[in-house]
């Protein structure tokens, strides 16, 4: 019995120890990153955060501030992210805040933002965030996005479509995807563009989470005489059909693959993924597609001995700046940035009149806090596997499309 | 129709692969081994790790580290084993350890190995890779073997008894633990070549750890527990409901289909198909 | 002892007042966890019966409750209807499973989950698919982390104090006879079938209601709460801190849940290694497993 009681007082004092923290008090501006960080999404942005905040102290830092990483571990699980928000808000009191991975945990979290109303910079490319802004602004409205919103994929892939066409003449299609939510809402979309541009659509194949055996999808397209597949799949699944596709299937494959984007993915497939066609959304691949561009990969190589290992370095590296041009232009104009509200109003003014000079190219954010998409801007990119390499096709190319 | 039985038989035959290990250990031995996902993957990853020093004789080494695994868990069960629920969750601690381990070594993303034979030959429109022709006939080989222990040679007996009743099994003159100790090791060593071979048609990452075990649970418990005849008609059943569903319907359908007559079954039949008590 | 409990029991309503917010959030999350757990135990522990299906409850309570209130129904009358849609699907569960002896149970309900979560990815439409559906803050249970960190209490605190009226009720003897002789319970003319159905009812209701008050807690419903690791961590409290012992259910699921989102956390985040913490706490219960076999309450309380 008495152990007992020693037990449980000594878990309540666990508690309550660790729920008093010290917060310190220094002179510094404090970056926050939250993501899933024993993923390589959470690495990849920790790493994109770092090499901006490196080359920015190297130069003095922001306002003779010099920066720090912040780091919290959200799991890829919507309470410990809100549990890791609240933390990096409360108590160690960031400025900004840069990750949260995945839409299902961004959407889940807008509210805890709400509540601590600090910057989040998200990762994630449902249209629900910034639909969520613009219906209820003075709540959402410390939310940007840095990832294109997924509405613009669909026009993108009809453009690789297209552009297979003219070496093919490809005329029916057979869409194979995911069921989540988001390819849902594209895929209507995606049927009207089919449609206008001349193409049939044979067959609409919707896979189930954790499939792995493909044989009865690829018997489908061979059967309905389809000249194309066109692919969205944002899962681990797309190794296994890719493996499939190159040994059991002879027509080409267009599509939203995310794993494909990843420099990895052509040993992932043991090379099975040669003249896979990808898009890769505003541009998150390691192809020197500009000078920027160039630059940043070969500075993130030199510091990490790797490039990005996930699109997310890509968005958490241009946050950095993003938030360093707010912050400066509002000390300029003499008003306080570390006020939430105030870094807002200035990260608005980062648009298509005033435009910032990223990475992928021109980053200007729209009312509703989405990047703008399009030429002279971020671009969804289309590129090529090729023995081993990704080649940029459209809108942008580095070589060409081969079959 | 045609396209359907091909496909069946030879999705089938590798879900046969993967439940013929949790068979032996959960349906025949009754040792709720939740650690089976682990054997798979061990396999997987050790012969991905040595395939670009020592090329395919890294499968067999693979196949060992699986064996090794099996040993180490049978000495680790074997002071808790008369507690069921405390096996269970001692397999799927080590489970979810050994899951995390991979995580932090290799990342999250999956990793495979190039197939030992290349190209793919064409039935009636199906085309089949040969990689998943060799799984297929290696489990039919590997069931015939399993079923052939199991009912004719007298190690087969033994485990057969001590699944039935531990305590006569041991007045009779059983060597119980040698029993045990056998059943976790050939049931580490089939789970490890179907690891091997997945891997060359499929990918291995560390969350297959769990799938695995869902999967060879899921076919192990319509089958009926204590049967090694009830996993194999169970594993071609789930396999043919998922292709005809996906093949004449749609394939969102497929694993809920299959769930679903699973509980149907096990509702009408509460000892799965060809369950002994 | 029940001094000691009532002690206990109000030193929570102080946290507020020391901890910071971004802990108080986790707080009022493991109370919920905790009535996951002690109402698992009340079938495990008290019945003998393993139902690895227990998130289908949560699940079931969290997006009846969140689609009501998204469409229009008031939020407590939405989380009440999903405690109920819960229970009825327990009662159905458990007049078919419960007849037979056994792992029966545990062979169908470790189905279950997976079937949900199926349906879930099915019609992303209407459940929201693997991102989940967001509840919205003007849905929650309150606007401030402190209010609905007292509402997460004090539902904690009533439904505990109904369980430990039924545990040590005759019902509650009842069902311990049957634990650990179902035979002679029979023939002691106890309805076997019947008691355990309705223990397991109790627990489907209470976990119902629980997983509504998490969604509109955390504000968001996803297939997290029918997954397998939620499941485990239920399981692990349980059997961590002693089947079948009340108190048992309650410390095991404090120490697992401060372990995991608190404790070791932290220290990967100070050792900078990520997933590291998941790593101890599975080594850790295997060490337990060896060291501990009864549950901390089973070994340091003998009654």
């Amino acid at each position: 019995m008495k152990k007992l009681v020693v037990l449980i007082v000594l878990a309540s004092l666990l508690v309550i120890g660790c729920a008093q923290k010290e917060t310190k008090k220094e002179e510094v501006i404090k970056i926050g990153v939250i993501g899933p960080m024993e993923l390589k999404f959470g690495k990849g942005m920790v790493e994109g955060a770092k090499l901006a905040i490196e080359e920015i102290n190297a130069k003095g830092g922001i306002d003779g501030k010099k920066l720090v990483l912040v780091t919290r571990d959200g799991k890829l699980k919507p309470d410990v992210t809100a549990q890791g928000l609240r933390s990096l808000a409360y108590d160690e009191n960031v400025n900004v805040i840069i990750g949260g991975f995945s839409s299902g945990i961004v959407i889940a979290n807008m509210d805890t933002i709400a509540e601590i109303k600090k910057v989040w910079m998200v990762e994630c490319a449902s249209p629900t965030v910034t639909k969520k802004i613009a219906e209820d602004y003075k709540d959402y409205k410390y939310i940007f996005r840095l990832e294109a919103n997924s509405s613009t994929f669909a026009p993108s892939i009809i453009e690789g479509l297209n552009l297979l066409r003219e070496k093919l003449g490809v005329k029916k299609v057979v869409i194979v995807r995911d069921q989540a939510k988001w390819v849902e809402d594209i895929d209507s979309q995606l049927k009207d563009l089919l449609a206008k541009n001349g193409y049939e659509v044979v067959d609409d194949i919707a896979i189930p989470p954790d499939k792995t055996n493909f044989d009865d999808v690829f018997t489908v397209v061979k059967e309905k005489k389809a000249d194309a597949i066109v692919a969205m799949i944002a899962h681990g699944d797309a190794v296994d059909f890719v493996k499939q596709w190159k040994d059991s299937c002879k027509v080409p494959v267009v599509g939203l693959i995310l794993p494909a984007v990843d420099p990895n993915f052509w040993n992932e497939t043991n090379g099975k993924c040669d003249k896979l066609i990808v898009l890769a959304p505003a541009s998150e691949v390691p192809i020197p597609i500009n000078e920027n561009m160039e630059n940043f990969l070969k500075k993130y190589k030199e510091r990490f001995g790797h490039l990005p290992i996930a699109y997310s370095a890509y968005e958490s590296y241009e946050a950095v700046y993003a938030f360093k041009r707010a912050y400066e232009m509002a000390k300029k104009n003499g008003e306080d940035p570390t006020n939430s509200d105030v870094l807002v109003k200035y990260l608005e003014k980062i648009n298509r009149q005033n435009p910032l000079d990223g990475v992928r190219g021109k980053i200007a954010f729209t009312k509703n806090h989405d990047i703008v998409v399009g030429k002279g801007y971020v671009v969804n990119l289309i590129f090529q596997w090729q023995n081993g390499s990704m080649v940029a096709v459209a809108p942008i190319s580095t070589g060409e499309l081969v079959w | 129709m045609l396209p359907v039985l091909i496909i069946g038989a030879i999705w089938g035959g590798i879900l046969t692969l993967v439940a013929s290990g949790f068979t032996l250990t959960f349906g025949v031995g009754r040792i709720f081994n939740f650690a089976h996902g682990t054997f798979f993957a061990i396999s997987a990853y050790v012969s991905y790790i040595l395939y670009p020093h020592l090329g395919y004789l890294s499968v067999v080494v693979g196949i060992l580290s699986s064996a090794i695994l099996g040993l180490m868990l049978y000495f680790m069960v074997k002071p808790i084993r008369e507690n069921e629920i405390m096996v269970i969750l001692l397999t799927l601690s080590l489970a979810l350890l050994i899951e995390q381990v991979i995580l932090l070594t290799f990342g999250e993303d999956p990793v495979s190995i190039p197939p030992i034979f290349k190209g793919s030959l064409n039935f009636f429109g199906v085309e089949v890779t040969s990689t998943k022709l060799l799984s297929f006939i290696v489990a039919i080989i590997l069931i015939v073997l399993l079923e052939f222990t199991i009912s004719r040679t007298r190690i087969g007996k033994e485990i057969s008894a001590v699944s039935q009743d531990y305590e006569s099994a041991m007045i009779v003159g059983i060597n119980v633990e040698r029993v045990f100790m056998l059943t976790m090791l050939i049931s580490s060593i089939l789970a490890g070549i179907g690891g091997v071979l997945y891997a060359q048609i499929y990918s291995v990452n560390p969350e297959s750890i769990l799938e695995i075990l869902i999967v060879a649970f899921a076919i192990v418990v319509l089958g009926g527990l204590g049967s090694v005849k009830g996993s194999i008609v169970s594993a071609f059943l789930i396999s043919y409901i998922q292709t005809a569903v996906s093949y004449f319907s749609d394939a969102r359908w497929s694993e809920l289909a299959s769930l679903l007559v699973i509980i149907a079954v096990l509702i009408v039949r509460p000892k799965g198909l060809f369950g002994v008590e | 002892m029940r001094a000691l409990a009532i002690i206990l029991a109000l030193i929570p309503l102080l946290i507020p007042l020391v901890a910071p917010k971004s802990i108080l959030f986790t707080i009022g999350l493991l109370f919920l966890f905790v009535v996951y757990v002690v109402t698992w135990d009340l079938v495990a522990g008290y019945v003998g019966e393993v139902n690895l299906g227990h998130v289908v409850f949560v699940g079931i309570g969290a997006y009846t409750s969140v689609l009501l209130t998204l469409n229009g129904l008031n939020m407590w009358l939405s989380i009440l209807v999903g405690g109920m849609l819960s229970t009825l699907f327990g009662l159905a569960i458990g007049s078919v499973c419960l007849r037979l002896r056994g792992y029966y149970l545990a062979l169908v309900t470790a189905i279950l989950p997976l079937v949900f979560i199926q349906i879930v990815n099915i019609y992303p439409n209407v459940f929201g698919g693997y991102e989940g559906l967001s509840v919205g803050i003007n849905n929650a249970l309150h606007r401030t982390v402190e209010g609905r960190f007292y509402i997460s209490y004090l539902f904690t605190l009533a439904s505990l104090i109904v369980i430990y009226k039924i545990v040590n009720s005759k019902f509650g003897l009842r069902l311990k006879a049957i634990r650990d002789d179902p035979d002679l319970a029979e023939s002691l003319g106890i309805d076997v079938f019947k008691h355990k159905v309705l223990a397991f009812v109790i627990s489907a209701f209470f976990s119902g209601i629980a997983g509504g008050i998490t969604a509109f807690y955390r504000l968001s419903v996803g297939v997290d709460l029918f997954g397998i690791s939620l499941m485990l961590l239920i399981i692990i409290s349980a059997i961590l801190g002693g089947l079948g012992t009340y108190y048992g259910a309650i410390i095991g699921a404090v120490i697992v849940y401060v372990l995991k989102y608190m404790v070791l956390t932290s220290f990967a985040q100070s050792l900078g290694m990520a997933g590291v913490d998941d790593l101890i706490l599975y080594a850790l219960l295997i060490v337990l497993i060896y060291k501990l076999p009864k549950g901390i309450f089973g070994t340091f309380y003998k009654s």
